[in-house]
């Protein structure tokens, strides 16, 4: 028995390792290129070690350092601030419409999915954002908006289904509100989900570069990926408009595209670990009963 | 009425702890809904919403002509193997990750969540690295077989499986991450009781795990689905090249639509595309959700 | 007590979130309320500034303006101070030295018109939308460019963003007079009025063909003589059969530029001398077919090129394309990174209404001073030392003298390391241009020479409005993508018929007519 366990063990972790590296041989490949001097990945193409050792594309990213900095603190900022608010948000509201005894569960939960279908567009929500709430160039445009992602409060609905009902009723029997309900037996169950979403919101706060480029224009506001985007962008269009310009020939394109994907996800690597705490196994309502 | 009244009084601090994230939706999400007049309306930003000439469904005619089923088709299809085969892939690649002790899991995770962060841009960089037919790595592995070189680039038919790849490989991460972490909701007793009674891990798997997070399954199909009439506009346009060799079986509304106003630039007729994609995706919802409260009232999505 | 310990520490969490979002904010908000205060004082103005042109119109003789003058523009009271706001393409990003230069300009610009300038630099890929979604929503912005059609003419006349320009201009506007050719003004003109101005700019490409010179010593190409693609054929055939490692020829094989469109399917055909849809012309179905003779006997590549530049980089190619004649072949051989030799291509060069509005400026129906506005373009085509500041910044900071200093037209020479720029027909005239290292004298000539040879095409002032039948160019627009790779199909003919058949199935025959109704409409406007 346990000698068969251990066999299927080893057989998952082979599994995971050759997946793994699957996954990884493209992303090797992009941080070779990163690396690599221009020419070298033109003449010869793509590989999983750099063609010819160079650093132009980092030089580059650092011709802007001040900025980069400035930008990864509003970013910082704004994923934070924006993952904590909305995490209390969306928890609240998904976890009411969790709740089977909640009449109004499935009503709202359609209020919701309509707006994941149904969306005004880009000139209403702007003229909300900028001329009725006033928060163009404000960091507050960069994260309010998108609080409360109807995707997110659905999925969590999902994973707090899985908490038994009996719980509530027990609660309620010894005088618990509701709200001392959600912050003491919802919130420490519900841990790895709410760390899940958590963890998203994250990204999306992380990669959001169109709210910076739309709703700001100072500098100070520029997010993070918003300034990879510009640079990327404009590094393209330079190549479009030779004829009376000057010679984009010297640019390192190719290799600070990959440059910049690496700058991008370095911080996975950080952010990670920090939701992974919460990922524990054993949180069991048995715990909470006793 | 009363009745009513007496559960919106008994349900009240339910209510109350969720006003806050209702208010937020009303807010964001409907009042800018009036938004929705624009694909019925000739706009000119001088007269406004309220005041530009209504001009019926012409916004929504550039849409339909009959060369233009394939189209639908392609996205239509594209989305459904998208859907079945990550909700597959992922549902697997959760629960043998679920089997793993911590420390492993945590690296595992990590590496497969990496593509989740490349842009579509730079994954088109990648795969034109593998696929090129002069430098690319997957040509230079059949020439050293001896072996002919494919002209990925020229032969529409490799790219449905490509596409489902990339898909595969950048949305794996997230994906996994969704199902494992259902996994952790369920109570460790199940398992207990289920080793006592002599199960496999297999059937624990199947008659544990599986059920008891349907619900997250059910919600994450559903909700693709409810996307199905639109296109990863990246994945289509950035990792094909936008060429149009390969149309036959690329293109797709959104790189159509893309293509159709580029030199229009209307925003009528783009918010047009936006709303038959909505309302398409909406009917299929209704639908499903309807089915699966004819098998299974419990995990109805509304 | 461990579950205490937490939620103490998260609400700390929180507590330090919200005040770092709230200082952080504090700046952000403060930038607004100036914007704010800077509209208030707009608004607030605006009566004033009615008051002053009228003041300004009745009494001409009183002059602020040194730069204007000459021309006896009515003289405009700038003693109001404004502040201005332009929507430009980012040509740089990132701009290092943006506030240093900014400043320098800005005491220029106070001291001549008594205004304050905000370049608002947007990035190619949300430009059009950020524009678009600013001017829906009714925000205040004084000037704004569209830059190859981004924007597009038509839509901005029809949408109601361009303010009509003709008094501003007969007021403020003489110098850009000057230098705007009569022909120009048709291009932006519409129902009369004008609605725009046309940057002088490089209107016609040179097309050219450009071989690496390594294999032009090798076999003694005689470049000289090839001016037609039918001369370059012995040549292909010949590097096919001695260099079979090389592809022949590699890049964009343009089509005579002989047709006037209105969008990248539609045109008018000067050789077929009618409105016709790309896959009608007879230029394009010759060359079609001569490109799919060479696919078959390989002098093209087998592949379909997505990035031709850097695909030539590659050294897999002798042969390719090009768009800049440079007599000293410096530009194609920076560009492409390989020494290179150039032969121009023989080609009538035509300029059209949609070459003419590569660089339109506008000035926003939104604009609180629109007469300052004005002032301020007038100034970059009226003061060439500040036009050129402009465009590459501060001296000894960005750019030197290399000659010619204290001269109208000296040479300068900018850092390798570009801490600021704007292409010159961004906001002014590409003529004015001070010969530099972007472009010598000899490449401007060049240029200019090209413009000054070109035939005007006789509907270069004919704006067509697509609203009527959207529906019909959104279909038929479409299928501009695949008619280039045609010419790889085994049975040209059969494929250039099914794309005719297309189009027709789109509505090309409603697209005609209604041109044909708008080109008669417009002859009759303009007395012809």
């Amino acid at each position: 028995m346990i000698q068969s366990q251990k066999r299927f063990n080893l057989f998952v972790h082979l599994f995971f390792i050759v997946l793994c590296a699957i996954v990884v041989v493209p992303f090797i490949m992009i941080l070779a290129a990163s690396f690599s001097q221009e020419l070298g990945i033109i003449r010869h193409g793509y590989w999983i070690w750099p063609r010819g050792l160079s650093l132009d594309a980092y030089h580059l990213l650092a011709k802007n350092s001040q900025q980069l900095i400035r930008s990864y603190t509003v970013t910082i900022i704004t994923t934070a601030a924006g993952t904590v608010l909305g995490l209390w948000l969306m928890t609240t509201l998904g976890y009411a419409i969790s709740r089977r005894d909640y009449k109004y569960g499935n009503g709202l939960s359609f209020y919701i999915f309509f707006t994941m279908l149904f969306r005004g567009g880009l000139v209403p929500s702007y003229i909300l954002v900028t001329q009725w709430l006033h928060m163009k160039d404000t960091i507050y445009a960069l994260f309010v908006p998108v609080l409360v992602n109807a995707f997110y409060v659905l999925m969590l609905k999902g994973f707090l289904r899985s908490i038994p009902d009996a719980l509530y009723e027990c609660a309620k029997l010894d005088g618990a509100g509701e709200f001392t309900i959600f912050t003491r037996i919802v919130i420490p169950l519900a841990t790895p989900a709410i760390a899940t979403v958590g963890l998203l919101m994250a990204l999306q706060f992380w990669n959001d570069w169109f709210s910076s480029l739309l709703y700001t224009d100072s500098p100070s506001l520029l997010t993070l990926q918003a300034m990879l985007q510009k640079m990327l962008t404009n590094m393209q269009f330079l190549s479009v408009i030779k004829p009376v310009s000057m010679s984009s020939g010297a640019l390192p394109q190719a290799t600070f595209r990959m440059a910049v994907c690496v700058v991008a996800v370095g911080p996975l690597l950080l952010v990670f670990p920090f939701f992974q705490r919460f990922f524990t196994k054993g949180l069991t309502v048995g715990a909470v009963k006793g | 009425m009363s009745k009513h009244l007496k559960y919106f009084r008994s349900s009240f601090g339910l209510t109350l702890l969720a006003l806050p994230a209702i208010v937020f939706i009303f807010i964001f999400s409907y009042v800018p809904l009036y938004g929705l007049v624009l694909p019925f309306k000739e706009y000119n930003f001088e007269k406004g919403f309220l005041h530009s000439p209504w001009i019926g469904l012409t916004n929504f005619e550039f849409l339909f002509n009959s060369d233009l089923l394939h189209i639908i088709r392609n996205t239509v299809v594209m989305n459904a193997l998208f859907i079945s085969i990550n909700v597959i892939v992922e549902v697997a690649v959760a629960l043998l990750l679920f089997e793993l002790g911590k420390r492993a899991t945590k690296v595992y995770q990590t590496v497969l969540f990496l593509p989740f962060f490349i842009s579509w841009i730079v994954v088109s960089y990648a795969v034109f690295g593998f696929l090129d037919s002069d430098t690319g790595i997957v040509n230079k592995l059949l020439a050293a077989f001896g072996m002919d070189p494919v002209m990925f680039y020229n032969s529409p038919g490799y790219w449905p499986l490509i596409l489902v790849v990339a898909h595969v490989w950048k949305f794996l991460g997230y994906g996994t991450l969704m199902y494992y972490a259902a996994l952790m909701g369920i109570d460790a007793e199940y398992y207990e009781a289920a080793r006592l009674d002599g199960a496999t891990r297999f059937q624990q798997a199947w008659h544990i795990s599986i059920p008891l997070i349907r619900p997250i399954i059910i919600i994450m199909v559903v909700l693709s689905i409810g996307n199905i009439f639109y296109s990863d506009f990246g994945l289509f346009y950035s990792v094909t090249q936008d060429n149009a060799l390969l149309y036959p079986t690329t293109d797709v509304i959104d790189t159509y639509v893309y293509r159709a106003l580029r030199q229009l630039g209307d925003f009528g007729m783009s918010s047009a595309a936006g709303l038959f994609q909505s309302i398409c995706g909406f009917i299929v919802v209704v639908l499903s959700n309807y089915a699966i409260g004819k098998i299974s009232k419990e995990d109805k999505l509304f | 007590m461990t579950s205490k310990k937490k939620r103490a520490s998260s609400a700390l969490l929180l507590a330090t979130l919200m005040a770092a979002t709230a200082a952080l904010s504090a700046c952000g908000s403060n930038n607004g309320n100036n914007g704010n205060a800077a509209n208030n004082g707009g608004t607030n103005n605006a009566p004033a500034n009615n008051a002053a042109t009228n003041a300004g119109s009745e009494n001409e003789a009183e002059s602020t303006n040194a730069a204007t003058n000459e021309t006896a523009s009515a003289a405009a009271d700038t003693s109001e101070f404004v502040k201005l706001t332009w929507y430009i393409l980012a040509p740089l990003d990132p701009r290092p030295n943006e506030t240093s230069v900014m400043k320098h300009l800005n005491e220029v610009l106070k001291e001549k018109l008594n205004v304050e300038l905000t370049f608002k630099f947007i990035d190619a890929a949300t430009y059009a939308q950020k524009i678009k979604v600013a001017a829906a929503s009714g925000e205040s912005f004084d000037i704004f460019t569209d830059i190859n059609g981004m924007l597009g003419f038509a839509q901005n006349v029809s949408s109601g963003i361009a303010l009509p320009l003709d008094d501003l201009i007969s007021k403020y506007g003489q110098d850009i007079v000057k230098k705007v050719p009569e022909q120009a003004w048709n291009a932006v003109t519409t129902q009369g009025k004008k609605y725009g101005i046309a940057n002088p700019s490089a209107w016609v490409t040179s097309y050219n063909i450009a071989y690496r010179k390594d294999i032009a010593d090798k076999y003694n190409i005689d470049y000289d003589a090839i001016h037609t693609w039918k001369d370059l054929e012995p040549t292909l055939a010949m590097l096919k059969e001695k260099e079979p490692d090389l592809v022949p020829f590699m890049g964009n094989m343009n089509l005579p530029q002989t047709i006037d469109s209105i969008s990248p399917m539609v045109g008018y055909s000067m050789t077929d001398g009618k409105w016709e849809s790309a896959v009608n012309n007879t230029d394009w179905i010759n060359l079609t077919k001569l490109k799919a003779d060479w696919y078959q006997k390989g002098y093209l590549p087998k592949k379909v090129i997505t990035d031709a530049t850097a695909e030539f980089k590659t050294g897999r190619y002798a042969v390719t394309a090009y768009h800049v004649y440079d007599k000293s072949f410096v530009k194609p051989t920076t560009d492409l990174g390989t020494p290179m030799v150039q032969s121009l291509l023989d080609e009538k060069a035509v300029v059209t209404g949609s070459s003419i509005r590569t660089v339109v400026s506008y000035i926003s129906k939104t604009s609180k001073n629109p007469e300052r506005a004005m002032m301020m373009l007038d100034l970059l085509y009226a003061d060439k030392q500040v036009f050129n500041e402009f465009c590459y910044g501060v001296e000894g900071q960005d750019w030197n003298y290399v000659s010619g200093q204290g001269t109208d037209n000296p040479t300068v020479k900018t850092q390798d390391q570009l801490g600021w720029a704007i292409w010159h027909p961004f906001i002014g005239s590409l003529w004015d241009q001070w010969p530099s290292n972007w472009n010598s004298q000899e490449v401007l000539d060049g240029l200019k020479g090209a413009i000054d040879k070109a035939e005007y095409s006789p509907f270069a002032g004919f704006v067509f409005d697509s609203t009527p039948v959207k529906k019909e160019m959104a279909q038929i627009d479409a299928l501009q993508a695949e008619t280039n790779s045609i010419y790889m199909s085994k049975d040209v003919d059969g494929k250039i018929k099914e794309f005719q058949d297309k189009a027709n199935k789109a509505g090309l025959d409603k697209v005609l007519a209604e041109i044909d109704k708008q080109v008669t409409a417009w002859k009759a406007a303009n007395g012809q």
